[in-house]
């Protein structure tokens, strides 16, 4: 890990106001219930459905690597005594921690809001890893892709999984809607890598199975990325 | 691999392709001495800028080899002595000036204490007003950005330094600042390689120049050393039937060749036809002296006019590929 690198990413992100914008819209829709439950006098109501860390690690991750490839700034920095895969890893770290510091900051609201510490934590932890695994994703598939594409790749891959899924329904033939809702459950990790506690929290078991899915999931986006910058040929000959 | 940690750039035959199977580098071997100042110039598209893309590690040759110091171009120990500035200035935009050259001081682990009084240092030293300094990258002009870059790759004192176009939108006082400061580095040792279309820029800092084309070196020409790297002058004597300055006398080039002598020139082509005379000489105070000398000869003088440079000469000389324009 670059410690500068790390620090510039973060920088940068924070420097669009485009990304701020975004990032602050999903915080406060993810806060407005527990606002209204404080302003209300409602306290203690529960925890509201949250999927607001995906959509920060949309937000920060978004074109990672592409972007920077598009715009050549790699160009100079690569000349630097960095390896490629620090410079991934440090990128990618960057916009996982930043996702997820920003995917707490509703629970703070629901704590003020009289929910249990105990579960506001399980939920916080959630939604803090469905960021991670979102960053894991989009720094993939963003060393594959140049600029933004990335996230035309993220929302192709959720369109074809709710086809599979619409599949699944009402598809005629038993092997179809069953072909679908297996392609359908083994596809969406990939994309939206995700581990939940609360089930955890209100007694469910505990599943290493899918441990080891998420954190497999997020490894191999990572290797991918290193692997693909590590042999990306900058080229910029306009000669 | 170290090979020999003495050793300066060698390429040995470096083939590099892009799509299409058309070669951008054809067999393309060069030795570059430590120490060494050395010019790639070439037509557009004779692969200048691949073969700047292979030396840095950024493009990977189909086969061949480079060693920089005798470690591949990849090599972290190799980049710690390297300093770059690229033709197109692809910065990070949303940096201001001092931000930028602080991220690349980091980059280059150069010491934490040292870091504001370097960056502070190289702003004055490419001339770049304090000023500058919080001002964001975007609100840059072109000249700025190139003064920035320029103090980008001499943060780190590199051993090597490569410049793409370094004068490229640089005001006049900046070209003789970018030319003293290349002159300082390579006093201390630093080895430049240097592409550029700017032949008197290639001319006055570079030992030698590469001539590219269509992927491969065609010459190699040492540059300050023989008549040949001289500037050329060329003089146009009246004829003897049409002059009138009182006591003119027509020279034969032997006279003409030892009055060049005297004067510390060299007469490179006799009188043509035409009565033009072709003459080498160092610098303005040669051919001030040289037409002096002449004059003092009784020489019927009419004309004298500074030739193209050597490089531009090897340019319009040098064989054009078929369907090049002229």
């Amino acid at each position: 890990m670059n410690r500068e690198i790390f620090l510039a990413t973060i920088e940068q992100r924070l420097r669009s106001p485009v990304r701020l914008a975004l990032a602050g819209a999903f915080v406060l829709f993810a806060a407005m219930p527990y606002v209204l439950a404080i302003l209300f006098k409602t306290a203690g109501a529960g925890l509201a459905p949250a999927s607001h860390g995906g959509l920060l690690g949309l937000v920060f991750a978004a074109g990672v690597l592409g972007q920077e490839f598009s715009s050549g700034a790699p160009q100079i920095t690569f000349t630097r005594p960095l390896p490629r895969w620090v410079w991934v890893l440090s990128r990618g770290a960057a916009v996982a921690a930043l996702a997820a510091v920003c995917s707490l900051l509703p629970f703070g609201a629901a704590l003020l809001a009289g929910n249990a510490p105990g579960e506001v934590a399980i939920a916080a932890l959630d939604q803090a890893l469905a960021a991670i695994g979102t960053s894991a994703v989009l720094v993939g598939l963003s060393s594959l892709v140049p600029g933004l594409t990335d996230l035309a790749l993220v929302a192709g891959a959720n369109i074809g999984l709710q086809i599979l899924g619409v599949v699944a329904q009402v598809a005629q033939k038993d092997t179809v809607r069953q072909g679908a809702q297996w392609l359908k459950d083994h596809a969406a990790p990939w994309f939206s890598p995700t581990l939940e506690f609360t089930a955890l929290y209100h007694g469910a078991g505990f599943s290493p199975h899918a441990v080891l899915v998420y954190a497999s999931t997020a490894l191999f986006w990572f290797v991918v990325a290193c692997a693909m910058v590590n042999r990306k040929e900058l080229s910029y000959a306009t000669d | 691999m170290v090979t020999d940690s003495g050793a300066g750039i060698v390429v040995r035959n470096l083939v590099k392709s892009y799509g299409g199977g058309k070669r951008a580098l054809d067999d393309v071997s060069l030795d570059i001495a430590p120490g060494e100042a050395v010019g790639i110039i070439g037509p557009n598209g004779a692969g200048k800028t691949t073969f700047f893309g292979c030396l840095l590690g950024h493009l990977r040759p189909q086969s061949g080899s480079i060693t920089i110091g005798g470690r591949s171009p990849d090599a972290l120990l190799t980049k710690s002595e390297v300093g770059f500035l690229p033709e197109r200035l692809l910065f990070d935009r949303w940096m201001t000036g001092a931000r930028f050259l602080t991220h690349h001081h980091a980059l280059a682990n150069l010491p934490l204490e040292r870091r504001a009084q370097d960056v502070n240092e190289a702003f004055a030293r490419v001339g770049l007003d304090p000023s500058a300094a919080s001002k964001s990258l975007k609100a840059y002009s072109r000249g700025m950005l190139q003064r920035i870059g320029l103090a980008q790759a001499l943060l780190a004192k590199p051993r090597w330094l490569f410049l793409d176009e370094p004068a490229s939108g640089v005001d006049p006082a900046g070209v003789l600042l970018f030319r003293r400061l290349l002159a300082e580095a390579r006093a201390g040792g630093t080895t430049i390689v240097l592409n550029s279309h700017q032949l008197e820029q290639v001319e006055r800092i570079c030992d030698r120049v590469a001539f590219l084309r269509e992927g491969r070196v065609e010459s190699i020409e040492v540059l300050h050393a023989g008549a040949e790297a001289r500037r050329h002058l060329r003089v146009r004597f009246a004829a003897a039937s049409s002059y009138a300055p009182a006591g003119a006398v027509a020279l034969g080039p032997d006279r003409l060749s030892s009055i060049a002598a005297e004067a510390g020139s060299e007469l490179i082509h006799p009188p043509n036809p035409a009565r033009e005379a072709v003459f080498a000489v160092a610098d303005d105070t040669g051919a001030t002296r040289l037409l002096a000398a002449l004059l003092a000869a009784g020489a019927p003088v009419v004309e004298a006019r500074s030739e193209e440079g050597r490089l531009e000469r090897l340019f319009l000389d040098a064989p054009k590929a078929p369907g090049a324009p002229s």
